[in-house]
């Protein structure tokens, strides 16, 4: 059931009214509706993974229960242990485990040993890395003390398998979260408002610019001898589409939040806007980043920290590449997070690694040609990276830049980009105009600065307009549904 | 919660009266139209203005490939062609139903077949030529209330002309009672593009098919049952020929239905008279129309004896 779907509508209007309408003094019935709903909404998606979630959120229940209430340290730090093991012992088992399995088998065909390793017929259960993640960051933070272990099922299962989020994230922190649901909520009028338009904009990047641009990728490809300058034109469509379709999810699970009155910790900010590429990693898929700098790359960089600059440099690498295999069980992912991560290594050589930079304008707010310069630049990167993303194989990802460092790469295929059937480059441009105007909100509908109503109630027809016209009819699947 | 909720039904239902107007004049605008074929043939249909003696039923095939002035000329009757692109024979007999609401019965039908008309598809193509008549009872009853368009389509105003206005192609041109030909000349890519093609068969439509047929029979109209030309060399690649020509015969014999087949006619042997393997270009089709004439004409008058 995607949220771009009818279906979706009419279950989250039922949702809706169930848990602000019937008994609204009670949290524990609100607590309920989002458990019932979440599981519902699980289920319809695959029933038969429903028991692995119930199981690992009772199992981590019960395991933030017993770090605290251990009688010596090193018992609590024994279920902390007992939590990371079990919580990454399954996202390896559904996910890494047939990869590491063939990888080692064909390490061992290289170097001419015959071993019969098989490989299994696994499901992976939708949205594992998302609620593996939320399971262990618990289980830490309970034993660090930042947070009291939830003794409340009903409030850890909602933390788990909250439905606008359990399948593509973004990926809650625990503290933050339960702590929300804990307390009452009544309905907060402009927070629903707001939760409404950051759907609409979500709802807009989704089908409007993502779904347009897998067709212009589609007719790319579709031609029988593609020129190098359209290659370029398929990997930048390439980074617009996964930006808009990740962002756009998010996008519309944080609205979802709101209009439950529960606030879901930010995915995106403006991440092409971006002058370094520490600054794009802060910017980018910010839960997953700031969930492995916590957990991965800042103890990491703790224990380094004797190596100067080059543990950093080790630390992010590592970083980088479990950012990277996160996505999934291919190489490509290993090598995508790799070559992010050489690209922090000037960055923490001149010192500039934790510096943060916000883009500087000149009149009119228009970005300052410096900067400007450096978007380009982390940009150009960045859409590199996407290359190796989201090819099939290594070798493909470097067959494609093969493809592209050729003469007629400089053959004009601006008319492709600019003026295709579906007019995805002016569309593109367009949300690029819209966050640049809007990057100091949340997000890029956040109009509360307009003081009319009639002003914003004409933007938001506008792009509603734009949705009906401009929808690609594709109902494609949300690209990071898959992970 | 409120104020919220009214701010919402506010806020939808200021479309819904902003669109309502604007549905109707889109829809009245597109009921006038007269050269626009997607248009022009439920115009004349729902206006009443067929009235034909004999009918050409098909899809894009007999849009083109049947002119129906040679047809008049020849056969001395009133014709009328409302073959249309993509539509597979499920929907080719709604039209019909809706004809015959609003028309007199017509005398014969020509009924254009070929390997796929017996696929069956819920959806209605090209969708949008049906969005003029969504005020309409009887094409409600035939056509939209079964129709593959999703609820906002159907019940919200103007939706359903955004939704697909990117992809609505119009098809215009000089139209003579539904015919409207390409003046396209052969083109060699269309030909590598259908690398082969399969035989469709569906028993849903097949159902449906021989219901028409006994329907047909039943209100005494004559029937005939045309395989237009094609490119000999797509007809070569049609995997699953001899199934098609049997299930055909079969209900030619059932029915007593006589089948005229052009696949191997010297026409469909030379490319100067199509535009792409499965469509003749208007040369091809007034050739082609001026020989299908005489042969009804003589197959009619030997069915009447």
């Amino acid at each position: 059931m995607l949220f771009t779907s009818y279906g979706f509508l009419l279950f989250f209007v039922v949702v809706f009214f169930l848990y602000w309408l019937l008994l609204r003094e009670k949290k524990w019935w609100k607590n309920w509706v989002i458990l019932v709903a979440s599981y519902v909404f699980y289920g319809i998606a695959d029933w038969k993974m429903i028991p692995l979630l119930a199981v690992a959120t009772a199992i981590f229940y019960w395991l933030g229960i017993r770090i605290r209430s251990a009688k010596t340290e090193k018992g609590s730090n024994a279920y902390k242990i007992i939590g990371i093991v079990l919580g990454v012992g399954t996202l390896v088992y559904f996910k890494y485990f047939n990869f590491f399995v063939q990888s080692f088998s064909d390490m061992f065909s290289a170097m001419g040993l015959q071993v019969n390793l098989h490989a299994f017929n696994i499901i992976i259960p939708l949205g594992v890395s998302y609620f593996t993640f939320k399971l262990i960051s618990y289980v830490i933070d309970v034993y660090n003390e930042e947070m009291e272990p939830c003794r409340d099922f009903v409030v850890f299962a909602d933390y788990v398998a909250f439905f606008p989020t359990i399948m593509a994230g973004p990926i809650d922190r625990p503290r933050a979260f339960i702590s929300q649901l804990q307390v009452n909520r009544s309905f907060d009028r402009g927070m629903a408002v707001d939760g409404c338009r950051q759907i609409l904009w979500g709802l807009f990047k989704k089908i409007v610019i993502a779904d347009n641009c897998t067709i212009a990728i589609d007719e790319v490809f579709a031609m029988s001898q593609v020129p190098a300058s359209l290659y370029l034109v398929g990997a930048l469509l390439a980074i617009f589409q996964l930006y808009a379709d990740f962002s756009g999810y998010s996008d519309m699970a944080i609205g979802l939040g709101k209009l439950l009155g529960v606030n879901v910790t930010r995915n995106f900010r403006y991440p092409f806007f971006a002058t370094n590429i520490a600054e794009f990693w802060r910017r980018w898929h910010m839960s997953l980043t700031k969930w492995m700098t916590d957990y991965v790359f800042t103890p990491l960089s703790f224990v380094m920290r004797k190596w100067g600059k080059f543990g950093l440099i080790v630390a992010i690498l590592v970083n980088m590449l479990l950012v990277g295999l996160w996505h999934g069980d291919n190489w490509t992912y290993a090598v995508f997070g790799l070559f992010h991560g050489l690209l922090f290594i000037p960055l923490i050589i001149t010192g500039g690694f934790n510096a943060r930079q916000n883009e500087k304008t000149i009149k009119f707010g228009l970005p300052h040609p410096v900067s400007l310069l450096k978007m380009l630049c982390i940009f150009g990167l960045c859409t590199c990276g996407i290359i190796i993303f989201n090819a099939e194989s290594v070798g493909d990802a470097l067959g494609y830049f093969r493809s592209m460092a050729d003469v007629d790469i400089w053959r004009a295929s601006y008319r492709f980009f600019l003026f295709p059937k579906n007019y995805v480059g002016f569309l593109v441009v367009f949300m690029l105009v819209v966050e640049w105007i809007q990057r100091d909100r949340e997000h890029a509908l956040d109009l509360t600065r307009i003081k009319y109503r009639w002003g914003r109630w004409l933007i938001y027809y506008i792009v509603i307009l734009a949705i009906i016209f401009f929808d690609a009819m594709s109902a494609d699947q949300f690209i990071y549904l898959k992970f | 919660m409120k104020k919220f909720i009214i701010d919402i039904v506010i806020f939808f239902a200021l479309i819904i009266v902003a669109a309502i107007p604007v549905d109707l004049a889109i829809s009245a605008h597109k009921r006038s139209v007269t050269d626009d074929l997607r248009y022009s043939q439920w115009n004349d249909m729902l206006d009443g203005n067929v009235n034909a003696d004999l009918i050409i039923m098909g899809a894009s095939r007999a849009r083109m490939h049947l002119d129906t002035e040679i047809l008049d000329s020849v056969l001395g009757v009133n014709s009328y062609n409302l073959g249309m692109d993509g539509t597979w024979l499920n929907y080719q007999i709604k039209k019909y139903d809706v004809l015959c609401e609003y028309n007199v019965k017509p005398k014969v039908v020509v009924q254009c077949i070929s390997y796929g008309s017996l696929k069956y598809d819920d959806d209605w193509y090209p969708i949008e030529t049906i969005f003029p008549y969504f005020t309409n009872r009887i094409m409600w009853k035939h056509i939209i209330w079964e129709s593959n368009h999703n609820y906002f389509q159907k019940f919200l105003p103007c939706y359903r002309y955004l939704n697909y206005a990117r992809f609505a192609r119009p098809m215009k041109g000089v139209i003579h009672k539904g015919y409207l030909p390409s003046d396209a000349s052969w083109s060699v890519e269309g030909f590598t593009k259908k690398d082969s093609t399969d035989f469709l068969y569906d028993e849903r439509t097949t159902v449906v098919f021989e219901d028409y047929v006994r329907r047909l029979q039943h209100d005494g109209i004559k029937m005939v049952l045309l395989f237009p030309p094609q490119y000999i060399g797509l007809t070569q690649r049609i995997a699953g020929l001899d199934r098609m020509y049997k299930y055909y015969d079969s209900i030619s014999a059932v029915y007593n239905i006589p089948i005229m087949d052009y696949h191997y006619d010297s026409i469909s042997y030379d490319t100067q008279y199509f535009c792409e393997p499965t469509h003749l270009n208007r040369t091809g089709a007034e050739l082609f129309t001026r020989k299908f004439a005489k042969d009804l004409d003589s197959v009619l008058n030997s069915a009447g004896n």
